[in-house]
């Protein structure tokens, strides 16, 4: 393969990535174009070199690892049945590629890669059929995120410490005395908290549920996600794990929220938490006293700057929260939306 | 180096990484070689305790550069980070300027106070090695401040201009993925992902570093890390926690693990209550299987 092809090669490459949702610069280009003429011409050499380059997270890696055999098919074919050299046994079409010594292994799951479109000018052939991975659909994520991050008030701060600079430049409007000190103070960042319900009533929402979680925490890794319903448990690095399901009851003697709620809240980790931009998803069907979901609530709110409940029953067409479990929920939140209000600026885009 | 680069470049930064005491797969040396010879910051990602820190450090002692280390931390500021005015010096300036005729140039590199980004940017004794630890713990105005320090080897001072690098520091940052960071920083440097080493890479790993230990108390506990990484612990055992488990057996006299050995040892490896809790509810049962599976051959 001449170094026009393989040109024309890392090119293709890194069109497939842009159209999977990799954002690949032209000087990141340019970087994996020398980087590939820096290592041996072998295989594997050259995939490694394609990772550091063009990869900039974990996500990317595993599109470039699912696209590489197409890469090589590509270069295969090109050559008219050239042989390549092959540092990496197995590294065929389909096969996904070993993550042996030393290679990154990046996430296990594999991501969905849309089909190059005719008008890219790449499609030799259609990719294999990959799962579609919910994580890919969180175009709801930033919005929220910052409208949660803008109606929480003003975020905490800690400490203080005198800022010297702007007490100098403040003097010098007083004949350089300083009779002003002035503070800085810094602000702590704010943890999202997602709290699941669990119950049977939820169980037919359980994949969205889980997607409400997963996509919060790709953007926000040190988001805290709990689940409820018989009993409360953290699910927060769990979730990426294919198969994971919400803990179930194996019974319908209903849910005791109120109690999840204070569970979660004096869990592992939270004590000490303040400011927590807080998403309880809910049908807020509570089995206890109605009161007691609002004192929970309320000493939740203690904890947190700003409250979602997100309950999939608010989407029906004129729903009103009328029992009076729903109404604590919602007169102590900040926004009570249904599952599919949620995540409405990602489906209008893409409608 | 260089010389050296034209066979096996690769070949050769894992050579000078273990020389330093680093064991480094083709993947991590590939981005290293790439680092050095393009040269970018390289932007190491992965989970807490397999070396990320540590990177920076053997490269240092590999490229025989003095290494620079910024800690991150909520709320550094540019002030703890690049530059800070000397704020004394310049209140003393202008007192003994009082009265006299000289106008003390207030804002001039005199009053520089240097931090540990522009040190080593213009560091005298050539390129250094600048670590910046777990960027992840500062806040995105810090990553803002590090855009052109990484794009452009410069930084810009309002008061003095741009500051040019005398020499562009070897960057290595590393992160925790606490927090996601943003596109801008991503897209000027190269990317490498370390995660936990394999059994033989970690027997190598505990041999170079506690070369006393018994190789089969090595494997023993490379093993053994690797079965507790497939539990649901909160906190996964790194590669440090396999150093410290090696290190406290010999200390304790055993050239193998058994059971009563690792309950002795296990507050090295385990660092929450609830993980120690699951390891050893039931009789345990957990920690028995996964010292099962270290002594499978």
């Amino acid at each position: 393969m001449d170094l026009a092809q393989q040109v024309d090669r890392v090119r293709d490459l890194a069109v497939r990535m842009r159209q999977a949702g990799c954002a690949i610069g032209p000087s990141q280009l340019a970087e994996a174009l020398l980087a590939v003429t820096l290592v041996a011409p072998d295989q594997e050499s050259q995939r490694l070199a394609l990772r550091v380059t063009l990869a900039r997270d974990q996500r990317a890696l595993t599109i470039l690892d699912q696209l590489f055999p197409w890469l090589l098919d590509a270069s295969a074919e090109a050559d008219q049945g050239a042989v390549l050299e092959s540092a990496a046994p197995g590294l065929g079409r389909g096969v996904p590629i070993g993550h042996g010594a030393g290679a990154a292994p990046g996430p296990t799951e594999r991501v969905a890669i849309p089909a190059a479109s005719p008008a890219a000018g790449v499609g030799r052939e259609a990719l294999p059929a990959a799962a579609v991975d919910d994580d890919l659909s969180q175009g709801w994520v930033a919005p929220f995120l910052s409208w949660a991050d803008r109606v929480g008030g003003p975020r905490a701060t800690r400490g203080r410490r005198l800022d010297l600079r702007r007490t100098l430049r403040r003097s010098l409007t007083t004949g350089g005395e300083a009779f002003e000190l002035i503070w800085r103070r810094h602000p702590v960042r704010r943890q999202s908290l997602v709290i699941l319900d669990g119950s049977r009533s939820m169980q037919q929402w359980a994949s969205q549920l889980l997607a409400v979680g997963r996509a919060l925490r790709r953007r926000r890794p040190d988001t805290e996600v709990f689940a409820f319903s018989a009993e409360t448990s953290r699910l927060s690095d769990r979730l990426s794990r294919p198969g994971l399901s919400l803990p179930a009851a194996s019974w319908g003697s209903g849910t005791r929220i109120a109690v999840a709620l204070d569970r979660v809240r004096a869990g592992a980790g939270l004590a000490r938490r303040s400011h927590l931009s807080t998403v309880v998803v809910s049908d807020a069907l509570e089995s206890g006293p109605a009161m007691d979901l609002g004192q929970a609530l309320a000493r939740l709110r203690r904890r947190s700057a700003v409250i979602t409940w997100v309950n999939p029953l608010a989407d029906a067409v004129g729903y009103r929260p009328l029992t009076s479990s729903a109404q604590e929920a919602s007169r102590a939140a900040d926004r009570y939306l249904g599952l599919y209000a949620l995540m409405r600026p990602q489906r209008g885009r893409s409608s | 180096m260089t010389k050296k680069a034209a066979g096996d470049p690769v070949g050769t930064v894992m050579e000078g990484l273990g020389a330093a005491g680093y064991v480094a797969g083709p993947q991590l040396a590939t981005a290293v070689h790439l680092a050095l010879t393009l040269p970018r910051p390289l932007l190491v990602e992965g989970p807490a305790g397999v070396g990320k820190t540590a990177l920076g450090s053997a490269l240092s002692a590999m490229l025989g550069r003095r290494l620079i280390r910024l800690q991150c931390f909520e709320g550094l500021d540019f002030s703890q980070a690049l530059y800070e005015w000397d704020y004394a010096r310049q209140l003393l300036a202008l007192r003994a300027a009082e009265g006299g005729k000289d106008d003390p140039d207030l804002f001039s590199t005199r009053f520089l106070l240097e931090r540990p980004l522009l040190s080593a940017l213009l560091a005298a004794d050539g390129p250094v090695v600048l670590l910046i630890d777990e960027i992840d713990r500062a806040d995105e105005a810090l990553e803002a401040l590090l855009l052109e320090l990484l794009g452009e080897g410069q930084v810009t001072i309002p008061e003095i201009g741009t500051l040019k690098a005398k020499a562009m520091p070897h960057v290595v940052i590393t992160s925790n993925r606490t927090r996601e960071l943003s596109d801008a920083l991503r897209r000027r440097c190269l990317y490498a992902w370390i995660d936990f080493p394999t059994v033989a890479q970690e027997r190598a790993i505990l041999a170079a570093h506690l070369p006393k230990a018994g190789s089969h108390l090595a494997v023993q506990v490379a093993r053994l890390m690797a079965a507790l990484r497939q539990l649901e612990l909160e906190k996964p055992p790194g590669v440090a926690e396999a150093l410290d488990l090696t290190a406290a057996a010999s200390a304790l006299g055993a050239d193998r693990l058994q059971r009563t050995v690792l309950e002795q040892a296990l507050s090295t490896v385990i660092k929450s209550a609830q993980d120690r809790q699951l390891l050893l509810e039931g009789d345990g049962q957990r920690l028995d299987k996964a010292l099962a599976s270290a002594e499978e051959a």
